[in-house]
């Protein structure tokens, strides 16, 4: 799942400066369940927005609205009728969602109210963690299950680098060196002769490439 | 036997190799450099020039290069993969060796956290490992990374890689070494020891694989200059161990930087006659390069041998 | 489809909202208790002193600690409710007139409705004043007669009529009233106490439990001995044998068939005699009634071997050779009630071998088409509020009939709630239960004065807030919910299941609404939050310069004295930590100035587990604030300490406010 966090209200609200009248468009998706940007935290941010302008003399009145998910074009529709008379859109769903709303209401100001952070999933209840680097090339297979992408602080396909110590990666006693962790599953799985093989560089294009990355289902395009 | 490099040469001709490590400035000047240089001149065969180290911007290392070959030592050239991506760390090579360079230190560097430019984003295109691998074929099937042809002057470096006994998993350094080894590593110099008994275990199982006869290995030693710093490296660096021991020794020296430089001068010593397997000694006297001479001296390792070596003389 | 009810109110034959008036208890809004008690029963009063409470018996506290005293809450309400009540609303008149026979319980029950629906009813009762048993047969230190006075005053004031003094099969033929009325309810009761063809029972001496009552109740004095044996193991038997005892009456005795566990009687009915004195003698029945020269001496009985047969029916076997002579002067016979049937004269209604009516139980109906029944004379002994329901019940159908409505409306089928999971049990912090004050044993023998003394205010609203509130508990709006977990991570009884989406299985969850708090989706809905009145009663400050304190329902009671002050709007919530933090900006967005959150003392929150949550949730509020540029020290969590009275703390906050 995407996680994202809220960015700080004052950075928001300086978005919709000149704006008297705002719709903060939630998702029921990812963001619901990391409980960033559902209809709750919409609400809140909602009155939270009313309440400090009402305070700065600047009333703002807000409509809200959350989408089953605004990662999908059909989702947005919904919106168009509350979209119509307002100054600006704040989106509280992952960068995905800003941007097909900005796509649809062409002639809108939309802003996103969120920092889309990462792929990962929660580790107990208020905290998340990156799990995966989304490098379009899995490599969990060769590596216990574990992704060195993203948990390894400098990506080594090839670790641990000497900044292992105790389990922990040198950037910080709070994080485990990911290689650490693939070695001891490799080795409670008996495959540690697997780690020797010398991993060829990654062919990153399959990640974050000069372009959007696409997938096209040739099956599934109509036409 | 044509050799890649003087240091090749040294070590290949059985001689106990003396490296050490001048670190770059933070300017644009190069008269620190070129001043250690001079120090150190006629005491070491060969000097390491750090990468921007714990990722803070100095120098770059290969232009540190140049003015240190200028003063007539040998410059082995740290190249980091946290900076740039394979494009860059090719250019910049196939520029380094033109300019003299003959010795290749592959690195993954310190992560950006710890340095001057902690927003940065680090690059990690590829890891050190493959490094060192793709700059051995490079020099031995005339290949760039991706695999394409290079049709002449391919750069041919005497290729080094590190290795640390004190990080964890500890059972898994000698296989990681056996790695880099296989990826191309010719000589390997070893994290800065402060704990003998377990480089001594690590020595250990890498004689019993016979790595010492398939690499040179370079013992990392550092002279300390007070408890402070032991204790610093001790709690504060990861994947450094210090016993208690020697943190305390410091501590109860009348003159401590003294007493630093006696311990370094009893590591050099301790290694040279009981390790087997270890082919010479690289001194990382940071930020305090102008101790050297005196190490090398009262261990013994003066003067150094004369190796002629010709950098044209492969090309 | 089955109707899912707490098991009090499943348990209850009219269905009262036993949680919702307890609720009204906790929150001190006595007239609602009362209201919310009285829907469902025009005898609140009565009730509240004799009712043997089968809500109590099935309560699902009972799987924590102990259950809700029920009853006692009940009559704490009754009399905290005062004069000041709500009359009743009647529909428009239909025309339509029904004569009741009987001004029992049931009896008026079924006048009371259908005089609401609009028909005149009108009760023909044979005694002077209403109320059937309540009246006559009641001891009166477990029914003072004002209450029954309340009672019937009120059912009279919602249009009933009452034609007393006329015995219906003398004065009148139900024939005749079948032809003056549109329809007629029987609802004549069980008023004979029945008697014993042995040996020596036709002796003088030896009286009928009704009789004897009666006779009691009404001031009379009843001729019994020194020596007093009561035959019967039921509540009938106790009443007689403990106002036997009041009478003055040296040594009384209850012999019955059934051996001690199997005693019909209420479990408190036998224990509260023998505190005052009564001796028992189960297992023996009675076999001669021994005079001598005319004057009972004693009473021979015999020991019983089993009282039930394999099938489970009465068949007393006895020892053949044991046999047990009790010595006395005076014998009653409590041994159940059967009708009078002298209202059937010239009735032209069909009766059965035993002479007695006969009456379909389920449709209320009789042999003659317009003429009903309810009450014990259908339904057979029973408590009364048995009696209420079935009142209920005949104006129902009697008002589907003159409505013309062929089918007859079917009782609604209802189940009750699953026992308390022992995993939620185990973490429901124990809270001791309040019982009933009552006179010492040595001192209510002596007289007829009601001896229980109705629980303090305290302790009621005490009391009231160890209600479970089942049933009303989390809901989930399936399309809202995004199965994120949020519930399951946050609810302090780990009752929450997510399967394709979340689901709060009501046997375990509490309703104490903290999930709602934090489910991201505003997924989840609860009764016992009640999250409209919350934003209503937000919304209804107005930009009115104020302090809004959120607190529990219980804290909120304690609060009277702040809730009373101008400028103080308290809302009322599960528990504070089901606050959520839209409903603090809401209230400083609509012009609070200030906004408490009430906090329980340490150990003292109704739920399991810790404060930790909602202190996260102030901190953000704090944070949240003092970044749009409000003070965060305008947000206080008022915890307050051992001893120290948070109507206090909170009115030196309203001061630094406004
Ligand atoms: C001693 C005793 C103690 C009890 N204690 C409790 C208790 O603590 N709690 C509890 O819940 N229940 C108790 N009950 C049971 C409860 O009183 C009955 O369930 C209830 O009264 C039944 O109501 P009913 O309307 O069916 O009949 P009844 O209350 O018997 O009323 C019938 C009415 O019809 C009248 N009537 C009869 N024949 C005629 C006629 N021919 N013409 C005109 N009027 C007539 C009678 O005078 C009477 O007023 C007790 C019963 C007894 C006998
Ligand atoms: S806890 Fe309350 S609602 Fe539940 S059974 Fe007992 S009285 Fe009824
Ligand atoms: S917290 Fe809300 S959205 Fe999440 S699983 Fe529970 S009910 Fe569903
Ligand atoms: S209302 Fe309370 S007990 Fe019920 S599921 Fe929610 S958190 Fe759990």
């Amino acid at each position: 799942m995407i996680i994202a966090q809220q960015k700080n209200i004052q950075d928001i609200a300086a978005m919709v400066g000149d704006c008297k009248k705002v719709l903060l468009a939630g998702c029921g998706g990812c963001v619901t369940v990391c409980l960033s940007g559902g209809e709750k935290e919409t609400e809140i941010l909602a009155a939270a927005l009313r309440l400090m302008k009402k305070q700065a003399g600047q009333p703002l009145a807000t409509v809200t609205y959350t989408a089953t998910r605004q990662c999908e074009p059909e989702f947005i529709p919904p919106m168009d009728e509350l979209v119509r008379d307002v100054d600006a859109v704040i989106s509280l769903a992952c960068g995905v969602g800003v941007q097909y709303l900005a796509e649809r209401y062409k002639d809108k100001w939309i802003v996103p109210a969120m920092d889309t952070m990462f792929a990962g999933g929660a580790t107990g209840f208020g905290s998340w963690e990156e799990k995966c680097g989304l490098c379009g090339d899995c490599v969990l297979h060769r590596t216990g299950g574990i992704c060195p992408v993203i948990r390894c602080s400098k990506s080594i396909m090839n670790g641990p680098c000497g900044g292992s110590q105790h389990g922990k990666c040198e950037i910080s006693k709070e994080v485990d060196c990911a290689w650490q962790l693939i070695y001891d599953r490799m080795k409670a799985l008996g495959r540690l002769s697997e780690l020797t093989v010398i991993q060829p560089p990654k062919d990153w294009s399959k990640a974050r490439d000069g372009g959007p990355r696409r997938i096209l289902r040739e099956d599934l395009i109509k036409g | 036997m044509k050799y890649l490099s003087k240091l090749q040469k040294m070590l290949d001709s059985g001689h106990f190799a003396v490296t050490a490590e001048i670190g770059p400035p933070k300017h644009a000047g190069a008269h620190s450099i070129r001043h250690h240089a001079q120090l150190l001149k006629n005491h070491v065969d060969a000097t390491n020039i750090t990468d921007s180290q714990t990722a803070i911007v100095r120098l770059s290392s290969i232009a540190s290069g140049v003015h240190i070959l200028d003063c007539g030592i040998e410059p082995i050239v740290q190249m980091t993969v946290r900076d740039r991506n394979r494009i860059a760390i090719q250019a910049d090579l196939l520029g380094a060796y033109s300019l003299g360079m003959r010795n290749l230190l592959c690195l993954s560097g310190d992560h950006q956290q710890f340095g001057n430019h902690p927003t940065s984003k680090n690059v990690f295109d590829i890891d050190s490992m493959q490094l060192i691998y793709l700059m051995s074929r490079m020099r031995d099937e005339k290949k760039f990374f991706c695999g394409e042809e290079i049709k002449e002057y391919e750069p041919r470096f005497f290729i080094g890689a590190v290795a640390n006994p004190f990080a964890d998993p500890f059972e898994y350094r000698v296989d990681r070494l056996e790695k880099k080894i296989e990826a191309g590593a010719q000589f390997i110099q070893t994290q800065c020891i402060f704990d003998m008994e377990r480089f001594e275990r690590f020595m250990e199982m890498v004689r019993a694989r016979g790595l010492d006869q398939r690499a040179h290995i370079l013992a990392g030693v550092t002279p300390l200059k007070s408890w402070r710093a032991a204790k610093y490296i001790q709690t504060g660096v990861s994947g450094m161990i210090v016993p208690d021991s020697l943190v305390e020794r410091l501590k109860n020296a009348a003159d401590p930087k003294k007493e630093g430089i006696k311990v370094c001068i009893e590591q050099i010593k301790h290694i040279r006659e009981n390790i087997k397997g270890i082919h010479g000694v690289h001194v990382m006297a940071i930020a305090w390069e102008e101790v050297v001479p005196e190490i090398v001296e009262k261990a013994g390792l003066y003067p150094r041998p004369q190796v002629e070596f010709n950098p044209e003389e492969n090309d | 489809m089955t109707e899912l009810l707490p098991p009090c109110t499943n348990a209850c034959p009219v269905n009262t909202d036993v949680r919702g008036y307890l609720a009204a208890i906790a929150r001190r809004d006595y007239k609602e208790a009362y209201r919310l008690i009285r829907a469902s029963n025009p005898f609140p009063s009565v009730c509240a002193w004799v009712c043997p409470h089968p809500c109590e018996d099935n309560c699902r506290r009972a799987g924590v600690d102990a259950p809700l005293s029920i009853r006692s809450l009940k009559r704490f309400a009754v009399d905290a409710a005062g004069a000041n009540r709500q009359p009743d609303e009647r529909a428009q008149p239909t025309g339509k007139k029904v004569a009741v026979v009987g001004a029992g319980p049931g009896g008026l029950t079924a006048a009371y409705d259908l005089a609401r629906l609009g028909h005149q009813a009108v009760v023909y009762e044979r005694n002077q004043s209403l109320g059937g048993h309540f009246l006559t047969s009641l001891p009166t230190y477990r029914l003072p007669r004002e209450m029954l006075q309340k009672d019937v005053e009120e059912i009279l004031a919602a249009g009933v009529q009452a034609r007393t003094g006329i015995n219906v099969g003398r004065d009148v033929t139900i024939a005749r009233l079948k032809e003056e009325y549109d329809a007629v309810i029987i609802g004549v009761g069980l008023s004979e106490s029945k008697g014993l063809p042995l040996p020596g029972f036709a002796n003088p001496g030896v009286m009928k439990a009704l009789t004897f009552l009666h006779e009691a109740n009404t001031g009379g004095k009843p001729a019994i001995g020194s020596s007093v044996i009561v035959i019967g193991g039921g509540d009938v038997a106790m009443d007689v044998a403990r106002t036997a005892v009041r009478l003055g009456a040296g040594a009384v005795t209850v012999v019955c068939l059934e051996f001690r566990d199997i005693m019909p009687a209420h479990s408190w009915e036998i224990e509260e005699a023998l505190a005052e004195g009564v001796s028992l003698i189960p297992g023996y029945g009675p076999v001669e009634v021994l005079t001598e020269d005319g004057a009972i001496t004693g009473l021979k009985t015999q020991k019983v071997k089993s009282v039930f047969d394999q099938e489970g029916r009465f068949n007393p076997t006895y020892e053949p050779t044991t046999f047990q002579t009790i010595p006395c002067d005076t014998v009653i016979l409590a041994i159940g009630q059967g009708a009078d049937n002298s209202f059937l004269y010239d009735s032209g209604l069909a009766v059965n071998a035993r002479g007695s009516l006969e009456t379909d139980r389920k449709y209320l109906s009789t042999s003659l088409s317009g003429v009903f029944t309810c009450g014990e004379v259908v339904t057979g002994p029973g408590p009364a509020i048995a009696a209420v329901a079935s009142g209920h019940r005949a104006a129902a159908l009697v008002n589907d009939y003159l409505n013309g409505n062929k089918t007859a409306a079917c009782e609604k089928e209802t189940q009750a709630i699953g026992a308390l999971p022992e995993k939620v049990a185990e973490r429901v912090p124990r809270r001791s239960r309040q019982e009933m004050p009552v006179l010492p044993a040595g001192e209510r023998k002596k007289n007829f004065k009601p001896y229980e003394l109705g629980l303090d205010e305290e302790a009621a609203v005490r009391e009231a807030g160890r209600c479970l509130n089942c049933g009303l508990g989390a809901q989930v709006i399936p399309e809202k919910c995004a199965a994120c977990l949020t519930c399951q991570r946050v609810c302090p009884y780990d009752v929450p299941v997510i399967e394709g989406m979340a689901g709060m299985p009501v046997e375990g969850c509490q309703a104490c609404g903290i999930c709602a708090a934090f489910c991201p989706g505003n997924a989840i809905t609860l009764e016992n939050l009640d999250e409209k009145g919350v934003t209503s009663a937000i919304a209804s400050l107005g930009g009115a310069k104020s302090l809004v304190v959120f607190a529990e329902r219980g804290t909120c009671a304690d609060l009277k004295k702040v809730s009373s002050l101008e400028n103080v709007l308290v809302v009322s919530l599960s528990t504070v930590r089901a606050l959520q933090l839209q409903w603090i900006l809401s209230a400083f967005e609509n012009g609070a100035a200030g906004v408490v959150v009430a906090g329980c003392r340490e150990g003292e929150c109704r739920y399991a587990g810790g404060d930790e949550l909602l202190k996260s949730l102030i901190g953000r509020a704090k944070n949240l604030l003092e970044s749009i540029g409000l003070s965060p020290g305008r947000l206080y969590y008022c915890l307050p300490e051992e001893g120290e009275d948070p109507a206090g703390l909170i009115a030196g906050f309203l001061k630094e406010c406004l």
